[in-house]
């Protein structure tokens, strides 16, 4: 049982580490594109991928630390695990926050995200307000496909929305216990999603686009 | 709801419409400001900014300047569709 309930959260561990290279992948073709284009809608998403990047680095070493697979600095680990709660409800906000930008009409309190603070330890906190963004992320990015019906936005509206499911089964999980099927079954969903965010780096690559340097 | 046009999205339909001609003569500015649909000042602003960084050419003529999209513009137009594409993928526009 222990030894299951190990690999259970390596597997979570490395699934963060794995997280953390998607995140900095399209961190960089965003900012690639910002340096072509000057788009800032470009460089809010280059920010947004580069601090959930960061943050899942965190995850996943502090994980990594905490069980033993790396050098143990024990003063630093729980700084790290609120640093990175912080770095990912910045990214997700940076996410929430390309959409709001692009619709009119914001300042006659149309969609505004309200922000609400779990009265309880600031990493649930930070872990509520995450989900919030995501499923605004979400739904934005299920509005955008009603507009456009491009297939591709489809893919990366159901891959945040599984993200968002996946968090929620964690939380939830944190009522079963930490080694209850909810949680490996939130590590498959993450997993599923994360990966769906790949498709238009893919994409990008596949059509033979290759990436010019060219400066504006 | 409507969407606004972002800046990076006007200077893509300037240059695009400064390519209408497909000659060398390069296009008015009457011709810019029906394509691009943007007030004849803030036309004159952009075609300023654009000149400047090289992405536009004029081409002067009796009757005034014509301006038309130089290789960096056409490069610029490239790169916009590509990553249009990629933010699109995303729910985004640039």
């Amino acid at each position: 049982m222990a030894a299951e309930f190990l690999t259970m959260y390596l597997l979570e561990e490395y699934l963060a580490i794995v997280g953390a290279a998607i995140g900095f992948v399209i961190a960089y073709v965003s900012y690639r594109g910002y340096t072509q284009t000057h788009s800032p809608t470009l460089l809010r998403l280059g920010a947004a991928f580069l601090l959930l990047g960061i943050s899942y680095s965190f995850t996943g070493f502090h994980g990594l630390a905490a069980n033993g697979l790396l050098p143990n600095f024990a003063i630093l680990v729980g700084t790290f695990a609120v640093l990175a709660y912080s770095l990912e409800t910045a990214g997700y906000f940076f996410l929430a926050f390309s959409h709001m930008l692009n619709v009119k009409g914001l300042k006659r309190g149309s969609f505004v995200p309200l922000v609400v603070f779990s009265p309880g330890a600031i990493a649930a906190g930070l872990k509520s307000l995450s989900f919030y963004f995501l499923l605004y992320g979400v739904t934005e990015t299920l509005l955008s496909y009603v507009r456009t019906r491009n297939r591709g936005t489809l893919v990366i509206a159901a891959g945040l929305a599984m993200l968002a499911t996946g968090e929620f089964m964690r939380w939830i999980g944190f009522f079963y216990g930490p080694a209850s099927d909810l949680v490996l079954l939130s590590v498959f969903v993450k997993v599923v999603g994360l990966s769906t965010l790949v498709v238009p780096i893919m994409k990008f690559m596949w059509l033979g686009r290759a990436m010019t340097d060219v400066v504006v | 709801m409507s969407l606004y046009r972002t800046q990076v999205k006007i200077v893509a339909d300037v240059l695009s419409a400064a390519m209408d001609n497909g000659t060398n003569e390069g296009v008015g500015i009457t011709h810019l400001l029906r394509r691009a649909n943007l007030s004849y000042a803030r036309m004159v602003r952009i075609l300023n900014d654009l000149v400047g960084s090289g992405l536009l050419e004029t081409v002067e003529q009796e009757r005034g300047n014509r301006y038309r999209t130089s290789d960096r513009g056409l490069q610029f137009l490239t790169a916009y569709g590509r990553f249009q594409d990629f933010a699109k993928s995303f729910g985004l526009r640039l």
